[in-house]
């Protein structure tokens, strides 16, 4: 008879103590990120979509058309051709198929120049045909400063002026 | 509401104009239905969209966000519109009567419970003197309904739910009136304003008058067994998704299913009504109108019964037998017991 009593008051009593905790999360802020209007702040080491980084002074790019990335793509999605001879050598022309890209990031790693980066924060890469995702030379020359594995991860100016957070550069320093 | 004279008036001046006496009748009565009606659905599609919002927040969601603007208030309107719009299907080797016949049982059962209940002093349909007989008498209609469906639909998950359905609520209806038997007792009338209004004034000065101060263990017995006769979560076995697919209503499409769905959550709405009316005091309060206190006081047992539903995993078929036969109903024996031993004892003071 006791334990009876005493099952049914554990048993109303557990039910109490979930309904609080269910409770608490009810006022907790959720989690969902609303797509659209809102967008995640990615790693700064996504690998996303390609770019081909420039010289930042002559706004030039640094690919020298050595061939390096397309020997190394597994999907075998990048095609290139080059013009020039020697240290003029350039691309003439530059293709992604990012149909293909499976994002390894080998050809960046390959790269002798960092001429060509990943980390672009550029994920939103729908098309509506197949053909969208082919990207030229054009679609992929930098704007701007892309960090790679090589450069710091904010432009050579901008790191000058904020300074490293403490102990976050173990090679102390200025960078 | 309008009070009797007027009503008399109205009658008198259809027969003034030499019409049947039928058609004033008929007509205040199709008034007072289509109004219930649409306060059913208006309700019954405040409280999905309400559902959804608990959940999803209890799971750190948002639930519905699109559709309407603010936090997706629109959303049940668009899911009912497009239940409207579905094709309407019945299996070539369902009972067609029956099959057609089982959603209309199920809401009608629970549209005859709107009949006695309290919104306010004169708000209401029809007090009857014999109230909260008559709506447990009519509520349990509903399984009617559920086992028809489940007949009809020539589907062996819509067959094992309405049994699984017809079990459970046979077995929880025999607590659930002896929990009422307590309240019933100390008030000593089974008309609804007459519980209401017994619940006027105070306890021992201090504490308000509800029955839920002198009853609170039949309040529980009541409020579990309220939960398990709408087939809710943690009791709602005859629907159980992963097992049943979704029970006696497998088979329903369309319109079909939304009347369903509707009558489930209209029934969600009388068992809180009457709890509110039998155990939180009605439409009692001060400051706000008494239609908004019985909205209020009942729209909180709503969010509870969400709140549970969120809260707990559905029980196995032996152990809803157990809390029914084993727990709830010696308890409500007991509640009865030393209630009418004590209003035996105490009603030459009183």
């Amino acid at each position: 008879m006791w334990r009876y009593l005493r099952e049914i008051w554990r048993g109303f009593w557990s039910i109490l103590l979930s309904m609080q905790i269910t409770l608490r999360y009810l006022f907790t802020r959720a989690v969902t990120v609303q797509y659209p209007e809102e967008k995640r702040q990615l790693p700064t080491r996504a690998l996303t979509q390609h770019v081909l980084t420039i010289d930042l002074e002559s706004q030039e790019l640094k690919c020298t058309a050595c061939d390096m990335c397309a020997r190394i793509c597994p999907a075998n999605c990048i095609h290139l051709a080059g013009e020039g001879k020697g240290k003029a050598r350039r691309p003439k022309w530059f293709v992604i198929d990012h149909n293909l890209c499976m994002y390894c990031n080998l050809c960046v790693e390959v790269c002798p120049f960092d001429a060509i980066s990943m980390w672009t924060g550029k994920y939103e890469l729908g098309g509506f045909s197949r053909t969208n995702l082919v990207y030229d030379m054009e679609t992929m020359h930098a704007d701007g400063f892309y960090p790679t594995i090589m450069t710091p991860r904010s432009p050579p100016g901008a790191a000058a002026k904020a300074p490293a957070a403490p102990g976050g550069g173990k090679g102390g320093g200025k960078g | 509401m309008v009070s009797a004279g007027a009503l008399e008036q109205f009658y008198a001046l259809f027969e003034a104009w030499g019409i049947p006496w039928i058609v004033p009748r008929l007509a205040i009565m199709l008034g007072v239905v289509s109004i219930i009606i649409g306060f059913i659905s208006v309700s019954a599609m405040f409280l999905i969209w309400w559902e959804r919002k608990i959940s999803a927040h209890i799971q750190a969601r948002f639930g519905p966000m699109r559709v309407g603007g603010w936090h997706g208030w629109a959303q049940s309107i668009a899911d009912g519109l497009k239940l409207l719009l579905k094709e309407d299907i019945i299996p070539t080797r369902a009972d067609r009567p029956v099959f057609i016949l089982a959603p209309i049982v199920v809401f009608a059962a629970s549209l005859a419970t709107y009949v006695v209940i309290p919104f306010g002093p004169g708000l209401i349909v029809q007090d009857l003197n014999i109230g909260i007989l008559y709506i447990i008498a009519i509520s349990s209609l509903t399984v009617v309904g559920i086992i028809m469906a489940g007949w009809g639909s020539n589907n062996k998950y819509a067959a094992l739910g309405a049994l699984r359905s017809a079990a459970q609520a046979v077995s929880y209806e025999v607590p659930l009136v002896i929990s009422l038997l307590g309240p019933l007792l100390l008030v000593g009338s089974l008309r609804m304003t007459d519980i209401v209004e017994y619940q006027g004034g105070t306890w021992l000065g201090i504490l308000p008058g509800w029955l839920i101060v002198v009853q609170p263990l039949a309040f529980l017995i009541y409020f579990t067994c309220a939960v398990a006769e709408t087939n809710r979560l943690p009791f709602d076995i005859p629907e159980a998704e992963s097992e049943l697919v979704s029970g006696f209503h497998v088979e329903y499409s369309g319109m079909r299913f939304a009347i369903f769905f509707l009558a489930e959550y209209a029934n969600m709405f009388v068992v809180c009504a009457i709890a509110t009316t039998v155990f939180l005091g009605g439409w009692q309060g001060p400051l706000l109108a008494p239609w908004v206190w019985f909205l209020l006081k009942t729209y909180f047992l709503l969010f509870v019964m969400i709140w549970l539903r969120w809260t707990l995993a559905r029980v196995r078929v032996d152990q809803l037998m157990h809390v029914a036969w084993k727990v709830l109903l010696p308890l409500a024996f007991v509640n009865l017991g030393i209630t009418g031993l004590l209003v035996l004892v105490l009603s030459p003071m009183g």
